[in-house]
């Protein structure tokens, strides 16, 4: 029997593995966790939890999950594991501190004595995840912002053997880059979580119930909603200029981030923006999703980055933007965006002609490792080169300028033709008349491209436990609105994948006895199977 | 507008809030039912605000009117002219400069003019702000600021703009960048006439450093409190520390600091 090999993505919204066999390169079969295990909902709620409760409590998360997911593959005679992710992620996932991801200028990382990282790729034991007999393949990072997931969406997605072409992910840090010839030119222009659901008031992460996308009818805008497959259904149909809705089909319990640029591709359309106010605020697909300015401005601040950021990089590039005519679109949102809507609202460079959906890079450059591990020699080649040609947005004075633009746009309600006039200092005024929608070119119909023989989603988060005296009123298990925390038998238990962390701590603050102390909680076994936790 | 949106609207007012709905109707409040469009709203105009504030020398005029438009170089050289015509440039501070970006200012307040417009206006008139002062010094004001971003923090589209909206309102704001550490707001603060400090950050990460600036600020008796604004900033964030205000936006900073130059302390102005 061959030898096998496990590759793992540790993303935002939850852990792929993949079980592979060595040589041939098949792919066995498929396990994936639909949360991350560190409590938090993106990747700043994760740094926060590691710097407050612990960078060690953080990896031992980590690596807890992927033990549990990796086990779950039932691999045989395990040789290699490779992962790919996030600089935060995978220095989490490591156990190397993450202090100077956290911090962005020298002199707070200079005065207060904090190792700078090198993150270059390299490759460790893998007794830490109980394979004493693997080795794990860490990728590197080109800079602290654009990690191992950047260098896969251009290594895995066909930008680096295409020319006069853009790659971006468009996820919370919205990471780019730009092809001409041999010269790769990257950036990161962190958009926020908007792209993925959050911090819209109805938002949420990509996951049944959620609204990902709406589109005309004669009726009005069909909702189209995930379900337990994660496939779309019809759901209410509204009509924006009267802000009625008719409640038909599946129902929606919130709005994700492909479902956002839909939202504001519309109401765009139905000429319902005037002058920074919504002639229907908020407007309501049911009762309880609704989504007014405030959401409209918070999508705008995260389109904006992405839009100074795509041509901050054709400016600093000299190119003409006219020639940059094909997109690759990486991340989840990238893959699942519908690119018409994408590339009308701004996400998507104006003389776009092909829009590439390239799915999930991050697991196929892992794949990759796993299989062929002196590619990472190759990788390593590669940061040096492209450390030479990265643009920090925040040196620059064009991104601040034309983000400024997009600031009064999006938040101000200024008119798109000053923003126009703006861009007369840089010679590219016509660039926002643009309008022909791009061919759009889905590359593969779900995010991972092979699954083999199977593919299961688990429900599996680690547990965090604590336990101390207190009248056992039930009121921080009853507030939690995650359901991530219980109590049975005197303990109490924190469902790690599914707590929002630092974000949150309403199971602290409901506390009427300031008994509650989440800085107690340490990691455990999951919870024996049959027990049933207290009901209140 | 479409006559069956319009219906739409009516209809929906009144489906959902009959009570009202009747009110509206015997008030004969169309705009709400959403029958006619708001108008005559935009009562004020550039022009208007022109006539009220720029000033009647025409030459003078022409440097308001380039601040206006955010020609800094055009600016320089207007005030370079009037310098060297033997102008005061204290007068030409107040005369000639100031009413181009207040101009601006209550355009932008009317919602007829933008941050970025706001910016270009303030980056033309310190252009013509530090000719002046090559001349003679220091330029009067109605009070200085500094303004920072904390420790750890290189995102300072906000705190150029509340910069800017303090200068526009006559206040002397010496801006000393981004990543800011507590020690040398304070030394700022020491070797000049401060009034207030404005600080700001948008990660959750470096809000911390608002916190030690304005409890160093108190420990070294300063007298000078801190302004804290920003994303990352909320009232009831800044509320669990002393020597601090919250500020939503640069127009509640402009309040504030009117207030502190009253004599208001921050105890008071929570
Ligand atoms: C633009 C932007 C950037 C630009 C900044 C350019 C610049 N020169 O400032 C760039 C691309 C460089 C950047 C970088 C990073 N960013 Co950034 N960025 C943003 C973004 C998209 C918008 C922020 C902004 O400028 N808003 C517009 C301004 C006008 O708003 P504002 O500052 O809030 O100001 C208003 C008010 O708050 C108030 N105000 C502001 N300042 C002050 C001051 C006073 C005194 C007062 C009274 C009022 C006031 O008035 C203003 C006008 O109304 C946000 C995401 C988002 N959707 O908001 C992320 C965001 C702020 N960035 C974030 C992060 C993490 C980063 C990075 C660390 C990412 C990384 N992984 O490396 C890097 C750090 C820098 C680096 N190493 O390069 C996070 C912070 C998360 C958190 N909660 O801690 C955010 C929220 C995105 C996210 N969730 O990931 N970023
Ligand atoms: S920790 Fe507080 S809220 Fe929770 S059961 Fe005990 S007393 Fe009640
Ligand atoms: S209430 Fe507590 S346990 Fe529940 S999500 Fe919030 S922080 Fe996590």
């Amino acid at each position: 029997m061959p030898a096998q090999g496990v590759a793992i993505d540790i993303g935002t919204s939850g852990i792929r593995a993949q079980l592979l066999e060595l040589g041939s390169g098949r792919v066995i079969r498929t396990r994936v966790t639909s949360r991350n295990p560190v409590p938090g909902a993106n990747v700043m709620d994760h740094m926060s939890f590691a710097i407050q409760h612990g960078e060690k409590l953080a990896h031992e998360l980590i690596t807890e999950a992927c033990t549990q997911l990796i086990a779950s593959l039932q691999p045989d005679d395990l040789k290699r594991i490779a992962v790919c992710g996030n600089p935060i992620q995978l220095s989490l996932f490591e156990g190397i501190g993450i202090q100077d991801l956290a911090y962005a200028g020298d002199n707070m990382i200079d005065n207060h004595g904090i190792v700078r990282q090198e993150r270059r790729g390299h490759i460790i034991n893998g007794d830490f995840l109980g394979y004493p007999k693997a080795e794990v393949i860490i990728p590197p990072a080109i800079r602290h912002e654009i990690g191992a997931d950047a260098l896969a969406m251009m290594v895995k997605s066909g930008f680096l053997d295409d020319d006069y072409c853009m790659v971006t992910d468009y996820g919370t840090n919205a990471e780019m880059a730009l092809k001409i010839g041999d010269k790769i030119y990257t950036g990161s222009a962190a958009a926020g979580p908007a792209m993925e659901g959050q911090q819209i008031r109805c938002g949420m992460l990509a996951s049944p119930g959620a609204i990902s996308d709406l589109v005309r009818t004669p009726q009005g805008w069909q909702t189209k909603i995930l379900n337990r497959e994660m496939y779309t259904e019809d759901g209410p149909i509204i009509n924006l200029r009267s802000n009625m809705a008719r409640n038909t089909g599946a129902v929606p319990k919130g709005i994700t981030g492909t479902g956002v640029v839909s939202m504001v591709y519309a109401l765009q359309q139905d000429d319902q923006i005037s002058e920074n106010r919504m002639f229907h605020d908020p407007v309501s697909i049911t009762r309880k999703v609704r989504f007014g300015i405030d959401d409209y401005r918070e999508a705008g601040k995260a389109i904006g980055a992405i839009r100074a950021g795509h041509l901050t990089l054709m400016l600093i590039a000299k190119v003409d933007p006219r020639q940059i005519k094909t997109m690759y679109m990486a991340g989840a949102s990238g893959t699942y965006v519908d690119p018409v809507k994408a590339k009308h609202v701004g996400l998507i460079i104006p003389y776009c002609t092909v829009a590439k959906q390239v799915g999930n890079t991050s697991l196929e450059l892992a794949k990759d490792l796993v299989l062929r591990p002196e590619y990472l020699d190759e990788l390593n080649e590669m940061r040096k080169r492209l450390l030479t040609d990265h643009t920090m947005f925040a040196a620059s004075d064009i991104f601040r300028d034309l983000y400024t633009y997009e600031f009064g746009y999006w938040n101000e309600g200024m008119p798109i033709s000053r923003y126009k006039r703006g861009l007369e200092r840089y010679g590219v005024e016509g660039y926002l008349d643009e309008q022909m929608p791009p061919k759009v070119d889905r590359l593969y119909e779900r995010d991972i491209r092979d699954i083999g023989e199977s593919i299961e989603t688990l429900e599996l988060s680690p547990m965090m436990t604590a336990s101390w005296s207190c009248s056992r009123c039930g009121t921080c298990v009853r507030g939690c609105p995650e359901k991530a925390l219980t109590l049975e038998d005197g303990v109490f238990r924190i469902r790690t994948g599914y707590c929002l962390g630092t974000a949150c701590q309403r199971c602290q603050e409901s506390c009427p006895e300031h008994k509650y102390d989440y800085s107690a909680f340490k990691i455990s076994q999951p919870s024996a199977v049959g027990k049933t936790p207290e009901r209140f | 507008m479409h006559m069956d949106i319009l219906m739409q609207n009516v209809e929906r007012v009144r489906l959902e809030d009959p009570t009202k709905f009747n009110r509206l109707v015997q008030e004969g409040m169309a705009i709400e039912l959403g029958i006619i469009q708001p108008a005559g709203k935009k009562e004020k105009t550039k022009e208007k605000f022109i006539a009220e504030f720029f000033p009647n020398d025409k030459k003078y005029a022409a440097v308001a009117q380039s601040v206006l438009d955010g020609k800094r170089k055009i600016t320089e050289g207007l005030v370079k002219e009037l310098i060297d015509a033997g102008k005061d440039p204290v007068d030409l501070v107040t005369n000639a400069l100031m009413p181009g970006i207040t101009v601006q200012c209550e355009m932008y307040d009317a919602g007829l003019s933008f941050v970025p417009e706001i910016l270009m206006s303030n980056d033309a008139m310190q252009g013509g702000i530090k000719l002046c002062q090559d001349k003679i010094g220091n330029v009067p004001s109605k009070g200085t600021v500094v303004s920072f971003v904390a420790e750890g923090d290189l995102h300072d589209i906000g705190k150029n703009i509340c910069a800017a909206i303090m200068r526009a309102n006559g206040f002397k704001v010496i801006d000393i960048g981004r990543d800011v550490s507590k020690d040398k707001v304070l030394q700022t603060v020491k070797e000049n006439d401060v009034k207030l400090a404005c600080g700001s950050t948008l990660m959750s990460t470096t809000k911390p450093g608002l916190i030690d600036t304005s409890l160093l600020l108190e420990l070294e008796k300063t007298g000078v409190s801190v302004a804290c604004g920003g994303a990352a900033v909320s009232k009831a964030f800044v509320d669990t520390f002393r020597n601090a205000v919250y500020t939503k936006s640069p127009l509640e900073t402009v309040h504030t600091m009117e207030k502190v130059l009253k004599g208001e302390t921050w105890e008071k102005l929570r």
